[in-house]
């Protein structure tokens, strides 16, 4: 069975649709500034990729009664879904996988405050949402309940995961339509975790950069839409790309660092190459994980010489736009790989100054058209999880 | 292609009797604690002392089900909260120390996947790593995928299993929480259970997954067991996890011996394996066929198994 993609919707930081996206991709504009929503000291010191909507901004967007108790992660997740299924007809047996690492934790945090330091249990309810399957639950809810919901928590890997878990239930008959994509938005939990890991850039982050020091932290939810690629047709759903390959592997090295050699990562792509019939050099573009920490850039980049030898292809982190969105990750970054597929566009990788790669091949610069066929796309996290996914132009 | 199940290990409220037949016992709101293995058996010293208890609970259940240097084709988790201790412990001392500077270990371990990975590490296995959190439908979903490889490329082994923990403050939220609902708190287990699965018919097999179905839309049961075409008088023991069944000496309530937990089916799903080898004194005699049913919240599940010996 062959997977098409027929929708795609996304909020982050660089804008609140596909097109707002898009535009801030091609201006090369970063959406990595001071925080204005997130309730932690460290926006005083640090910038992040941060969605310019509040929460109550959303809920009225959404027609969502302000009292409701409902986590900025289904807020964020309800959004992109939205944009995502527009203008496609409703089909049976339609399912929802979202990945995530945050799940209620806003709410949470937010109960924590007011209980630890005033003892005051108002807000006991919002632990009910705590547990990251019931942020997708509530997004299910939303649209009237999906026929199936799934929620997959792999660290900075869980929504690329959510494409690999969508074809296979396609491809078992399982379902005939399902939403895949991820959602995390910023917290004060994972903001002062990726603190205390010291490996935060204060500044902006600077990809595959010599003097990179850290990634920034940003906030997204991306959802994408899976069919067959015969239903679709049959049905005059618009092909936007197709998934043609993908691999899920563990780096088995460290609970939270790389190997030298980035072993998962290497076996990740090398696998979803073969897994879509593809030789490195059919590789046109590559939306890297490079999240500008030491330990990442470096691994990946190992890992992209064993693959593709001094004939890296254009790649660049995307990241540097949006900061790093954790869960949802590899869903923002599949939508930038269908819009470079759909545009024939590369899109830049931004600050970085003297890359470490240099000798062999330096990031994407600056915007620039080029033939894209195939794209590949990385998202590897901690427990060593790492999975790479290939996107390519529909055959007309 | 099926998915049979080649043994199980677990860790939970009730003692395991080794090479004999296990008696449960019912828990009660008195002290009913986890009964935890001497992890040192199966597990190094040194990665010992930096695992919190579910990334234990589970690599202990992991390597009791594989042999030294064996490498499984995947290691599929299901989770309801993860590492909930360690959550508390960093969201805690964040609020306490005012975001000063933090120890990063709790935050570490604090991922929902830190047991899958962990046990990758276990095995210096690369292959397929996967973690579900879908609240109460966690292990289903985690059994599901398992079900799926089998289908799509058949694995001789993988590793299929769930875990959830226990902790004071959970405790004393619940106990909040169900005031202020005025629901009754049942008692809260927690525990991890393990299962290798594979795709081939062997002399090994215990059983046969021969169905498996979730819901989250809040369905009745009669509708829920309906579109599942579910008979509930064609199975020769019914593990029930709190639907509304005539209690005869087929059913066993389960939750009464594993506690209330969002990964309790995969504990229903050990004590199926246990009475098809014949292991298990609650269960009735030479049972065929298992249904396990659960009730938690919007959520609701069926797996059926199948006892391949009789």
């Amino acid at each position: 069975m062959e997977i098409a993609i027929t929708g795609m919707g996304i909020v982050s930081a660089i804008g609140n649709n596909v097109a707002e996206n898009f535009a801030a991709l091609k201006l090369q504009k970063t959406g990595i500034k001071k925080a204005v929503h997130l309730d932690s000291r460290l926006k005083n010191s640090h910038a992040f990729g941060e969605v310019s909507l509040s929460n109550s901004k959303l809920k009225e967007e959404l027609g969502i009664s302000g009292n409701q108790s409902i986590s900025r992660s289904s807020l964020l997740g309800i959004k992109a879904i939205k944009e995502s299924i527009e203008g496609l007809p409703k089909i049976e047996n339609t399912g929802l996988i979202s990945g995530t690492t945050n799940g209620g934790m806003d709410l949470s945090e937010a109960f924590f405050k007011e209980w630890q330091q005033q003892n005051n249990l108002k807000n006991i309810e919002a632990l009910l949402t705590h547990d990251c399957g019931d942020t997708t639950l509530k997004m299910s809810q939303y649209f009237g309940n999906f026929d199936y919901i799934n929620t997959i928590s792999t660290a900075c890997s869980s929504a690329a995961n959510a494409f690999i878990l969508g074809s296979n239930l396609l491809k078992t008959k399982r379902l005939n339509r399902v939403i895949v994509g991820g959602v995390d938005p910023l917290t004060f939990f994972t903001a002062n975790g990726f603190n205390s890991l010291m490996i935060l850039d204060k500044e902006w982050c600077k990809p595959f950069s010599e003097n990179r020091a850290g990634l920034n932290l940003g906030e997204a939810a991306a959802f994408l839409v899976l069919e067959n690629l015969a239903d679709a047709k049959a049905h005059n759903h618009p092909v936007k790309a197709m998934l043609t390959g993908y691999a899920n592997t563990n780096d088995a090295y460290h609970q939270t660092a790389s190997s030298a050699q980035g072993d998962g990562a290497f076996l990740a792509m090398k696998q979803a190459l073969a897994h879509a019939s593809l030789h490195p050099n059919n590789i046109d573009y590559i939306n890297a994980h490079g999240t500008g920490t030491k330990n990442n850039d470096a691994s990946e980049w190992a890992a992209l010489q064993r693959v593709f030898g001094k004939k890296t292809p254009p790649f660049s982190s995307t990241k540097s736009f949006t900061g790093h969105t954790l869960g949802a990750a590899g869903a923002v970054e599949a939508v930038y790989s269908l819009l470079a597929i759909q545009h024939q566009v590369l899109f830049p990788n931004l600050n970085c100054q003297n890359s470490l790669t240099q000798n062999v091949a330096s990031p994407i610069s600056s915007v620039a058209s080029s033939a894209i066929d195939h794209v590949l796309s990385n998202s590897f996290g901690f427990g060593g999880n790492c999975t790479s996914l290939v996107f390519s132009k529909p055959q007309i | 292609m099926p998915l049979f199940f080649e043994g199980s290990s677990s860790i939970s409220h009730q003692s395991p009797s080794a090479n004999k037949k296990l008696s449960l016992l019912k828990l009660s709101n008195e002290l009913n604690p986890l009964i935890e293995p001497q992890y040192s058996q199966k597990l190094k010293p040194a990665s010992l002392r930096r695992m919190n208890k579910p990334v234990k609970m589970g690599s202990y259940c992991a390597a009791s089900l594989t042999e030294e240097n064996e490498q499984t084709q995947g290691i599929i988790v299901g989770t309801g909260l993860g590492c909930i201790n360690d959550t508390e412990r960093f969201l805690s001392d964040t609020i306490e120390q005012k975001e000063g500077t933090l120890s990063p270990t709790a935050f570490m371990q604090s991922t929902h996947n830190s047991l899958a990975g962990q046990i990758a590490l276990q095995q210096k296995n690369k292959a397929y790593n996967m973690t579900f959190v879908q609240g109460a439908i966690s292990f289903e979903k985690a059994l599901e995928d398992a079900q799926m490889q089998c289908e799509l490329q058949p694995p001789s082994s993988l590793l299929v299993g769930a875990v959830d923990e226990n902790t004071m403050q959970l405790e004393v939220l619940l106990d909040h929480l169900s005031s202020k609902l005025s629901v009754n708190k049942p008692f809260i287990g927690e525990g991890a259970n393990f299962f290798k699965v594979g795709s081939k018919h062997q002399p090994s097999t215990i059983a046969e997954l021969t169905y498996l179905d979730t819901s989250s839309k809040n369905e009745s049961e009669s509708v829920f067991l309906d579109r599942n075409q579910i008979n509930t008088e064609s199975f020769d023991w019914i593990l029930n996890g709190g639907f509304d069944l005539n209690s005869n000496s087929n059913v066993l309530n389960f939750k009464e011996y594993c506690g209330e937990y969002y990964t309790a089916t995969a504990f229903a799903c050990h004590l199926a394996l246990l009475a098809f080898q014949n292991l298990l004194a609650n269960a009735p005699a030479a049972v065929g066929s298992v249904l396990i049913l659960n009730k938690f919240g919007f959520y609701k599940s069926v797996i059926t198994l199948e006892n391949v010996k009789i």
